[in-house]
């Protein structure tokens, strides 16, 4: 199927300032697909590129098959979203705004079932300025909807949120791609892009440094695994050295840690076993999605 | 048809963020009545010889209606938009189909909107309290009126497409506004003004505003001149401020 967003060599400078380098990228129909990066990685000037709200330098884009700066109304239709620097009046009440972005599509929602669903209802008659920060998130998602789109943009929904609403506004997102709508995340918080998305691309001083599945992201940033276990300090013996597999010992703290590949963690409990060395906790700890975006950007992989 | 919609839905609420703002409506409506309910207790209608005949409340009213137009459009329109335009209002606007005239054209109803319940209420009570008379030339007057309306929300469009943020715009605003309402004859009439001051007042288009809607209403003539004027801002501003218009 061809693709709902397909993003190809985009480039915006902003005088001195080279925002989007080299993007590229598709998202599939059904997909939650993720765009992390650095905060200044070209992220949210890329997807407002992709949405039509700013004019590339240089690179194509198709939203929904259309040409988004050409086509731009029948593309506003059909895509719902929230922007990360954007607001209403101070003194809009809640279903005010709901009653008035309806009125600019063709095909609207309920504006009393949205209310309902993102638990806006009791704040129907509250004005814009007395809402909480994870109200004007919901009302934000809402009004993302309000045009009964096939694919939303996110910015930086979980912001500044606490994490009880972060995971409450990740459910959200759930419940947006369950009513079969395509979702564009733009984050810079791993644990929610691992959390949330089918695929991520990791953009870093405005180019795509990688796209792929978290999972094979996280593979990819090496096959290192850590064993770690408490020991007197001082236990740092040749025979751990020695076991097949083991490429490093060290200490963090009153820790032992020991880096390796392969089926580390059963080779070292055997070689600890068999030295009559059985401590309480042992645990492997797996390479995060944070490490692998650790790895894939930053300082090193940038040139400017 | 949903732009029809979009227009009428966006309109409605405009103004009742309008009416949101104290601030704002005090300035526009209660400062003009607040006028002439004092000039109106301190002098009678009589006709004048010094005034052509006409009685100080015949002159004044016509420039207490300049004076919501101009407020409407030097002050309130400019912060509106540019404070809409720095906070990213505009630019969640700009991710919807609206179109960027419907959002200019709600504006400017709202600005005819409130300049009318303005001219509602001065008439209503300079006719009831104090004697004003009626328009010598009504369809004249009611002509004026709609060309110093767009002529001014024209020139509160520029102000809001040129001036960079929300704060230059509302201190920009205000020094062109001030002196304006002063020296055009929207306050008090310019004959009382020492001569260099009606000679700036000839600059200001606040003053075309006045005589625009005063010499109908008093000697029954249409001020052309003024008119030329006032339609030259409609023409100029509106072409300046589509062509740069910026969501954000």
């Amino acid at each position: 199927m061809d693709p709902i967003v397909s993003a190809q060599g985009l480039s915006k400078r902003y005088g001195a300032v080279h925002a989007v380098r080299d993007v590229s990228l598709d998202v599939g129909r059904g997909e939650v697909f993720g765009i992390v990066g650095p905060n200044g990685a070209g992220k949210t000037t890329a997807v407002e590129i992709m949405q039509g709200l700013r004019t590339p330098d240089a690179g194509t884009v198709r939203l929904l098959g259309l040409d988004p700066q050409r086509d731009g109304v029948a593309v506003r239709q059909r895509v719902g979203t929230q922007l990360q620097q954007a607001v209403l009046p101070d003194r809009i009440k809640v279903g005010e705004a709901l009653d008035l972005y309806a009125s600019y599509y063709d095909h609207p929602a309920d504006s009393e079932a949205l209310l309902a669903d993102w638990d806006l209802t009791d704040k129907r008659g509250a004005a814009f300025e007395s809402l909480s920060g994870g109200q004007r998130q919901r009302l934000f998602i809402a009004l993302a909807l309000i045009g009964t789109p096939e694919i939303v943009f996110l910015d930086e929904l979980t912001t500044g949120l606490d994490p009880r609403a972060r995971r409450a506004t990740w459910d959200h997102i759930r419940a947006v791609r369950a009513r079969g709508v395509t979702v564009v995340l733009v984050t810079h918080f791993m644990d929610e892009a691992e959390a949330l998305c089918d695929r991520i691309a990791v953009v870093d001083g405005g180019r795509t440094a990688a796209l792929d599945t978290p999972a094979h992201l996280t593979r990819r940033a090496g096959g290192a695994q850590r064993v770690r276990f408490s020991a007197p300090y001082g236990f740092t013996p040749d025979w751990l050295s020695a076991t097949d597999g083991v490429e490093r010992v060290g200490r963090t703290g009153d820790d032992v840690v020991v880096t390796g590949t392969g089926p580390l963690l059963a080779r070292v409990a055997t070689t600890l076993a068999a030295h009559g060395a059985t401590p309480d906790d042992l645990t492997v700890e797996r390479t995060s999605l944070e490490d692998a975006f650790l790895a894939l950007t930053g300082p090193a992989q940038r040139d400017r | 048809m949903p732009s029809a919609t979009a227009l009428a839905k966006t309109t409605w609420m405009e103004l009742k963020l309008f009416a949101r703002e104290p601030a704002a409506a005090f300035f526009t409506l209660v400062l003009p009545v607040l006028l002439l309910v004092l000039n109106g207790s301190t002098n009678t209608n009589q006709p004048s010889a010094e005034l052509g005949g006409a009685g100080t409340i015949d002159v004044l009213v016509p420039g207490y209606i300049a004076l919501v137009i101009a407020t409407l459009g030097l002050t309130n329109l400019p912060t509106v938009l540019a404070t809409y335009r720095e906070r990213g209002v505009l630019r969640r606007l700009q991710a919807t189909p609206i179109q960027p005239a419907t959002i200019l054209i709600a504006q400017l109803l709202v600005q005819a909107l409130v300049a009318t319940i303005g001219l509602a209420v001065l008439v209503a009570l300079g006719t009831t309290l104090f004697e004003l008379r009626a328009p010598a030339a009504p369809a004249a007057v009611i002509g004026a009126y709609v060309v110093s309306v767009l002529g001014f929300t024209a020139f509160g469009f520029v102000l809001a497409a040129v001036l960079p943020t929300a704060r230059t715009t509302s201190a920009v605003s205000f020094a062109l506004y001030l002196p304006m309402i002063f020296l055009s004859g929207a306050t008090w009439p310019r004959e009382v003004l020492p001569q260099w001051a009606q000679r700036v007042g000839d600059a200001l288009p606040l003053t075309y505003a006045v005589d625009a809607i005063k010499e109908p209403w008093i000697a029954g003539t249409s001020h052309v001149a003024a008119l030329g004027l006032l339609l030259a801002m409609v023409v100029a501003g509106t072409t300046v401020s589509s062509r740069l218009f910026r969501w954000a």
